[in-house]
């Protein structure tokens, strides 16, 4: 029963994890750096949502718009200082990138505080089935994640963006020689990174109650680890390496050690990156 | 107003503090006092609860002339809330700002601020510190006005296992569990809490220790309730302690919670939301019988001159400053000068019980009482201010709960219950 119980919880962990890695190997796939601001919008997406739901629209709706808000910013802020350095190397990115979280997680502190705000999801008691309790909101979590992981693939083999997308990600002269416009392409790339970052953003914040300015930038770290385990670049393979790292870690802390449950997704990274160092998707290196 | 809104305001508020607390008055040579708070971070709250009451001591001081003349401002040291810049700050307030004395540090950063505090002789009267690693950690001169995790730990034992504290109807506690998040400040109530329950006669079913800062706390929270506890004693911060909660009553969990000070406010409940607290017990630290007039005394006068209701640390503030600064001027009017060595001594002097002295309850009746040439022994609101050798208090406990979205005393237990 207690491993039913743990398999459910870690799946709905493994469900925010996934939502939060296909967002940021996506950008990884078009772009080939690491965009160490992607936790930034997460906290984006759970504080935009929260304000949106004080100013008194439904959660759903506050959802939505909070999203697409950070689609845009995610836009903007690739605009203003990731396309200027892109032919400058991949380091002048990655420390840029560093940069920019500070200052958004800072800019997020100055203006909502720095003391814990409570995410206004309702308090429900869980459905009970077979001795095995389900709590309701993560229900939904996994829910919205699956409906998530299904549009991005919709998205990239059924849509025109989607294989200009992956086009891109191919062979950028390539794909420039055959007509497409990488810019167009890097922008919807940044939107739809961001979006599912803001989105994941809001199931992590159903997940943990409280919001903290550095609540993205500390989750940061297992979403790298979903993304490694899947295949870097591989937006398949980082839903797969979101669900397994947060089955990974709630069956560690169920059976292990609970305090080390971060420790187990990185226990199984390991194990698979000595057995496939390119991860399970075989993603790019 | 929306929690943003209030986030905002507070920020605000913070800022304002660090401006006006950085900048001595014009005077010379005036006596400083460092804050070792926290003033940003997590524990923000705690320097914005102390300093406008500090503020509001120190200006009553230089109101009647100062000490000898000198008056007493303020310099802030930011601990953040961790061990590391509260090392940094303590280095610059008594080696670079040479403060005399020291309101703080919290039990979150004592640690790294212990030694320097020692080796500097340095007096430090914290209102905050409630650490046990404080129990034993110096004698000469290290003071708190406020009880040790001790006999917090104690209080909470004693309240659980024992109706007559929980409330009307209630019913004592006989199968525990312990949950303690894993940081200097927390772990300290750990062994003070198993073992004053193991006195009381019950034991604790399981003690589990969970790491802060993670998302979701359910298998802790799982395997605490595999040991079908009838009451969960819960030590962490508000965020961890609102998961934590959360995540217990998404598993079906509908037994007791009691939780520390930390949680035992008006914030707590707005952040885990009343429907998950109703019911629950919280500790705080009340003022003695003799006290009570006195802390409605402070409160109106805190009133008055903030505009807002007393905090966390308020009343433990007014004794810190007052046994400070009544400490200055007997050591001034010893010898017409204050030195760090001899303040210590003078901090004993005006506060240890004694035939013959004069009981005072503020700086303005203790100055009067020094001028007129007696020996004063001071009274505070949170007790009778009497330092043992390693500067501890005793003070009563109040047990609250929470009813109707606010938090009610069910009971006191008074110091001596808890000897």
């Amino acid at each position: 029963m207690i491993l039913v119980q743990t398999l459910v919880y870690g799946l709905a962990l493994g469900g925010v994890i996934a939502v939060s890695a296909v967002g940021l190997t996506l950008a990884y796939g078009v772009t080939r750096f690491i965009n160490f601001a992607f936790g930034e919008f997460l906290t984006l997406g759970a504080f935009l949502c929260l304000l949106f739901a004080q100013i008194g629209l439904g959660l759903p709706v506050a959802g939505l718009l909070a999203v697409a808000a950070v689609g845009v910013i995610g836009v903007g802020v690739a605009r203003a200082f990731y396309t200027p350095l892109m032919n400058r190397g991949l380091l002048p990115l990655l420390v840029t990138s560093v940069g920019v979280a500070f200052v958004v997680q800072n800019l997020v502190r100055m203006i909502a505080g720095s003391n814990p705000i409570r995410f206004p999801v309702p308090l429900m008691r869980p459905i009970e089935i077979g001795g095995v309790f389900v709590p309701r909101e993560q229900l939904v979590i996994l829910g919205v994640a699956l409906a998530a992981m299904l549009a991005v693939h919709l998205l990239l083999s059924f849509t025109m963006l989607g294989k200009k997308m992956r086009a891109v990600a191919d062979d950028p002269a390539l794909a420039r020689v055959s007509g497409i416009s990488s810019r167009r392409v890097l922008d919807a790339t940044w939107f739809v990174s961001a979006l599912i970052g803001g989105l994941g953003g809001i199931l992590l914040a159903i997940t943990q109650i409280t919001l903290a300015p550095q609540m993205g930038w500390h989750f940061l770290l297992v979403v790298f680890a979903a993304v490694l385990l899947g295949g870097i670049g591989s937006p398949y393979g980082a839903m797969i390496g979101g669900l397994l790292i947060g089955l990974a870690m709630e069956l560690g802390a169920t059976y292990v050690a609970a305090n080390y449950s971060y420790a187990f997704a990185f226990v199984v990274l390991i194990a698979v990156l000595i057995l496939r160092p390119r991860g399970l998707m075989g993603g790019r290196g | 107003m929306t929690a943003f809104a209030r986030g905002a305001a507070g920020a605000a508020m913070t800022a304002a503090g660090l401006l006006t607390g950085g900048i001595a008055t014009a005077q010379e040579d005036p006596l400083r006092i460092g804050l070792l708070l926290p003033f940003t971070g997590q524990y923000a709250w705690v320097g914005e609860n102390v300093q406008p009451v500090a503020q509001m001591i120190a200006e009553e001081v230089n109101g009647s002339g100062g000490i000898g003349g000198r008056e007493i401002t303020f310099v802030q040291g930011d601990t953040e809330g961790v061990v590391d810049a509260g090392t940094t700050a303590a280095q610059k307030l008594i080696n670079v700002d040479n403060v005399m004395a020291l309101v703080g540090p919290t039990s979150l950063s004592f640690s790294g601020s212990k030694n320097l505090i020692i080796d500097n002789s340095v007096p430090m009267v914290t209102p905050t510190a409630g650490t046990t690693e404080l129990d034993r950690a110096c004698q000469d001169v290290c003071f708190r006005t406020v009880p040790s995790d001790s006999l917090g730990g104690k209080a909470i034992a004693r309240a659980a296992t024992d109706a007559q504290y929980l409330g009307e109807g209630a019913r004592a506690w006989e199968n525990p569990v312990l949950m303690v998040a894993q940081s200097p400040a927390m772990v300290s109530f750990l062994e003070p809490i198993e073992r004053s329950f193991a006195d009381y006669g019950v034991e604790i079913a399981e003690v589990i220790e969970f790491t802060p800062g993670k998302p979701s706390y359910r298998a802790e929270v799982q395997e605490a309730l595999a040991a079908d506890p009838d009451g969960i004693v819960l030590v962490a911060a508000p965020e961890e302690s609102a998961r934590v909660m959360t995540n217990a009553f998404q598993s079906g969990y509908e037994g007791g919670w009691f939780v520390t000070q930390d949680q035992t406010n008006a914030e707590y409940i707005e952040l885990a939301g009343a429907q998950l607290v109703d019911g629950i017990y919280g500790l705080e630290e009340v003022a003695s019988e003799e006290g009570q007039e006195l802390n409605r005394a402070f409160e109106e006068r805190y009133q008055d001159y903030s505009g807002e209701e007393v905090k966390i640390f308020g009343t433990n503030t007014y004794d810190s400053m007052n046994v400070i600064a009544l400490a200055m001027l007997s050591d001034h009017m010893d010898d017409g000068e204050i030195t760090r060595a001899t303040l210590a001594e003078h901090i004993r002097a005006v506060t240890d019980p004694g035939e013959g002295k004069t009981q005072v309850t503020s700086y303005t009746e203790g100055k009067e009482a020094l001028e007129a040439g007696e020996s004063i022994d001071y009274r505070g609101l949170v007790g009778p201010i009497d330092f043992d050798d390693w500067g501890n208090i005793a003070a009563p406990f109040g047990i609250r709960q929470v009813q109707d979205g606010a938090w009610t005393t069910v009971s006191v237990i008074p110091a001596s219950a808890l000897n």
